[in-house]
């Protein structure tokens, strides 16, 4: 059964009360051009999460989430191109990546016992080579592809499309501005705010800190 | 039993996290101890069962035994027969189209 969210949702007790999710790397990033950025990603949600009391933070994991149960890691990330199909609890769960695009994918895998619902298993897909048009179309900036892996890890520690905020990096109508090179792209959130640098809004961090207390 | 460490208390307290929502001090979490906070978690989860030996004793303890050990798996066999698994799906767009 697959179906858009509409809210923040709670981890499994056991692993909330670790405060921490463990996050695995597919061979689709840890030797390819995401490598460097989703080191940088967990550094700096760990960082925004240490300044801000977020509850949560992520730590790298050596093993995949096991297909067909608990083990392995909490979280696992890829940069696609095309079909990218995962197993959990048994459940086939495929994205069907546009390598080239300007987003991002998170699957949140549940266990639901009555009206309790529980996250148990995360996936985020990424595009291989997102590009921007800065005229000619060439690949986007590494500040703006740390925005979108971000973003997504807030997806993952449980808030929805629904908490998106207006204010942040979670902002639900991100729009990306071309720069002269691409380490000059930038992310354009409420008007003037560009990112990176990264920065959470009061928002933001309520919700996250709700979903982990 | 309090004081004692292991694997065994990690299940024990992943348990009663799940089965009850109990909060756990990370610490013990960590390290499979059961310390103070594990051991409250463990009286509560038997209070509310009524879980007592009455050949010998009269209100509930915060030791595991064999009757809290059946009652934790029973209840965990019955949590996940009657759990079922939904994946939900979140697309976020940066190029201004809207999320």
């Amino acid at each position: 059964m697959e179906r858009v969210i509409d809210m923040a949702t709670p981890w499994e007790d056991p692993i909330k009360a670790s405060k921490s999710l463990s996050i695995f790397a597919g061979s689709s990033v840890s030797g390819g051009a995401w490598a460097k950025v989703f080191t940088d990603a967990i550094a700096q949600f760990n960082s925004l999460s240490t300044a801000n009391s977020l509850g949560v933070t992520f730590k790298l994991a050596s093993a995949a989430p096991d297909p067909s149960g608990v083990g392995g890691a909490d979280v696992q990330f890829e940069a696609a191109s095309g079909t990218v199909s995962f197993v959990s609890f048994g459940q086939q769960i495929s994205v069907n990546a546009n390598g080239t695009s300007l987003s991002g994918d998170t699957k949140q895998v549940m266990t639901v016992f009555g009206n309790t619902k529980r996250i148990a298993k995360a996936f985020i897909v990424v595009p291989a080579t997102p590009q921007v048009n800065a005229n000619p179309v060439r690949a986007v900036g590494d500040g703006v592809k740390l925005v979108i892996a971000v973003h997504e890890l807030i997806h993952a520690v449980g808030l929805s499309n629904a908490d998106h905020s207006p204010d942040d990096l979670f902002n639900g109508y991100p729009q990306v501005r071309a720069g002269a090179k691409p380490e000059d792209d930038k992310i354009e959130v409420n008007g003037p705010k560009r990112l990176p640098p990264l920065f959470l809004a009061s928002q933001t961090m309520a919700a996250i800190q709700n979903n982990w207390k | 039993m309090p004081g004692t460490v292991g694997t065994h208390v990690q299940k024990i307290q992943a348990a009663v996290i799940k089965l009850d929502g109990t909060a756990i001090e990370p610490s013990e979490l960590a390290l499979g101890r059961y310390g103070h906070s594990t051991a409250a978690a463990v009286l509560q989860y038997k209070q509310k069962r009524g879980i007592v030996n009455r050949s010998y004793q009269s209100k509930a303890d915060n030791i595991v035994g064999k009757m809290t050990i059946a009652a934790l798996d029973q209840e965990l066999v019955d949590r996940e027969q009657t759990t079922c698994v939904v994946v939900e799906s979140i697309t976020c767009r940066f190029d201004g189209t809207g999320n």
